[in-house]
């Protein structure tokens, strides 16, 4: 006979290991469409089909051997890296702004620069285009970095606002003290020790722009980034090229978070 | 030294300059083509769309789906979420680095790579199929790509960390003893849950639960690969009309429309958080 203690233990024991059993469930949930692409991009056959019946690197080659999805990949990374200058730079002056003065606006500050997290990327591509179509700038490449630099934004903004915000400002004070000008101060004190934080700024605002499809679908006129290339091929046929680009982006993203939470390792959380 | 440290945290001007190229760029690349975008849709010419719209049992019936849709991948979220936010809590500093990077990989991977990963998984041959027929527990390969039910899996799966991370950052500072001290006076897990834990990761809950809803409601990649034209939502009827029909001025009025949408919620939202978190210091 168990007493009504030990039967209480036993019940929060099974329910301990129920949690673990469903949380690790829901990682592999997370993690199982993405695994399942890499054997699919070594197919051998010319059909999608799991498990392949043999495997081969022709949808690498495949992808290496077109200029339509080099060209696309090389837009796309130009685009992406000037929406991240951009939306780093500006974004790292306004949340050195609004964590370091304006106090009673900066709340509001701060909101309408995450407004674009908010606002559907449809919506926001609709307005685009219109203004762009009466500038003449459809077809651009650096229309669509200038709006994806917007989408990058508020990303770049949360992160450096807080790590800006737990920053002990104490030392910029004491750099300034011993005669260092506001510059200097923030060039050589702050800066080196939110670098952690600029870096996962700058990678999060190069994914927003290197994986963004609509802004792209809408303005970028005849020629196509490597998501609208991604976009149109899914949908016309299902071709395993497809499935080696997709392995190539998901270890790209690996390769660096493993660089970053290394640099970061303390504020792994921080890196969202 | 006061000089010093009002130049840092007052300096108004400096902080003035400081925002400036942003909230340009803001206010020219963002804010302005939104107010343009609205300002076009109640001109006399386009006016009617409205009326046009709100008449139409074809569009009320696209609007109500999309706000089902939205619901539904909401409410499976947050009921994947919450569990897993405080087991997240329990781990040595080890396992939460190893859960946060499988948490992350899924939100930095391309939206596209992930769709298309859903895609050959429900597919006709695709391996769920190919496991549940390898086990005789069906004959035919179910038709799971093409339908609603895809484009949920697809949501869900794109949008948990969304609602994973706000809760996981309120329930991480729950302090251990609270719950400790409540077994010990007796309460039992359902009124721990609804006592103790929820009331204290309430702003958590409704910061994953507003993001989630929000951005589901702006969805347009999942209902266009993974619905395969059966699951009709607000973007892609923007998509079409813009991109097949060249209907610019109809295309701008579900835009405003779907804008406002957001903001209503939000602002319901915002509503909810106010009186919640009221009646818990009433309590």
């Amino acid at each position: 006979m168990l007493n009504s203690r030990r039967r209480s233990f036993l019940l929060r024991r099974a329910g301990v290991g129920i949690h673990h059993v469903l949380a690790w469930l829901v990682f592999l949930f997370l993690l199982a469409p993405l695994l399942i692409v890499v054997p699919i991009s070594f197919s051998g056959g010319a059909y999608l089909r799991f498990p392949p019946e043999s495997y081969s690197t022709q949808w690498y080659e495949a992808y290496f051997a077109q200029d339509s999805w080099i060209n696309a990949t090389i837009l796309s990374l130009q685009i992406g890296i000037v929406a991240t200058i951009i939306s780093v730079s500006v974004g790292f002056l306004f949340a050195l702004g609004i964590t370091r003065g304006l106090r009673s606006w900066a709340p509001t500050l701060e909101k309408l620069a995450i407004a674009p997290m908010v606002v559907p990327s449809i919506v926001y591509s609709v307005s685009m285009y219109s203004l762009f179509s009466s500038l003449g700038l459809v077809g651009n490449w650096f229309g669509i970095a200038l709006a994806h630099a917007i989408l990058c934004l508020p990303f770049v903004v949360i992160v450096l606002a807080a790590s800006l915000r737990e920053y002990d400002m104490d030392q910029e004070i004491a750099a300034l003290g011993l005669g260092a000008s506001r510059l200097t101060a923030i060039r050589r004190i702050t800066i080196p020790q939110i670098r952690p934080s600029l870096l996962s700024a700058a990678f999060l605002a190069f994914i927003t722009s290197f994986d963004e499809l609509v802004v792209a679908m809408f303005l970028s006129g005849t020629f196509g980034t490597l998501p609208k290339k991604m976009f149109d091929n899914i949908r016309l046929q299902i071709d395993p090229t497809i499935a080696a680009v997709s392995v190539m982006e998901i270890v790209m993203v690996i390769l660096v978070m493993a660089v970053l939470l290394r640099i970061n390792r303390a504020n792994a959380s921080r890196l969202t | 030294m006061n000089a010093l440290v009002s130049s840092i945290r007052g300096g108004s001007l400096g902080s003035v300059l400081l925002i400036s190229p942003a909230m340009a760029l803001l206010v020219l690349l963002f804010f302005y083509p939104l107010v343009m975008l609205f300002l076009t849709t109640l001109e006399p010419g386009n006016i009617q769309n409205y009326a046009n719209v709100v008449g139409s049992d074809t569009y009320m019936r696209v609007f109500l789906n999309t706000l089902r849709l939205a619901a539904i991948v909401t409410v499976i979220d947050l009921l994947i979420a919450y569990p897993l936010a405080f087991y997240i809590c329990r781990l040595t500093s080890s396992g939460r680095a190893i859960a946060f990077f499988l948490l992350l990989i899924p939100l930095w991977t391309s939206q596209l790579v992930r769709t298309y990963a859903w895609m050959v998984l429900l597919g006709r041959n695709g391996p769920i199929n190919g496991a549940l027929m390898s086990l005789d527990i069906i004959d035919t390969p179910l038709r799971l790509s093409n339908s609603e039910f895809a484009v949920v899996i697809g949501m869900v799966h794109i949008l948990l960390p969304y609602m994973v991370l706000p809760i996981y950052s309120s329930a991480s500072k729950i302090d251990r003893s609270l719950v400790e001290a409540s077994r010990g006076l007796g309460a039992g897990p359902v009124s721990i849950l609804t006592r103790v834990l929820i009331p204290l990761t309430i702003h958590g809950v409704l910061a994953g639960v507003s993001l989630v809803l929000v951005l589901s409601l702006g969805v347009f990649i999942m209902p266009a690969l993974l619905g395969g034209g059966r699951v009709p939502v607000i973007p892609l009827l923007i998509e079409q009309q813009a991109g097949s029909f060249l209907n610019w001025a109809m295309a701008g009025t579900l835009s405003v429309i779907l804008l406002l949408m957001v903001l209503v919620v939000f602002w319901l939202i915002k509503l909810a958080t106010k009186l919640l978190v009221r009646g818990r210091l009433n309590a």
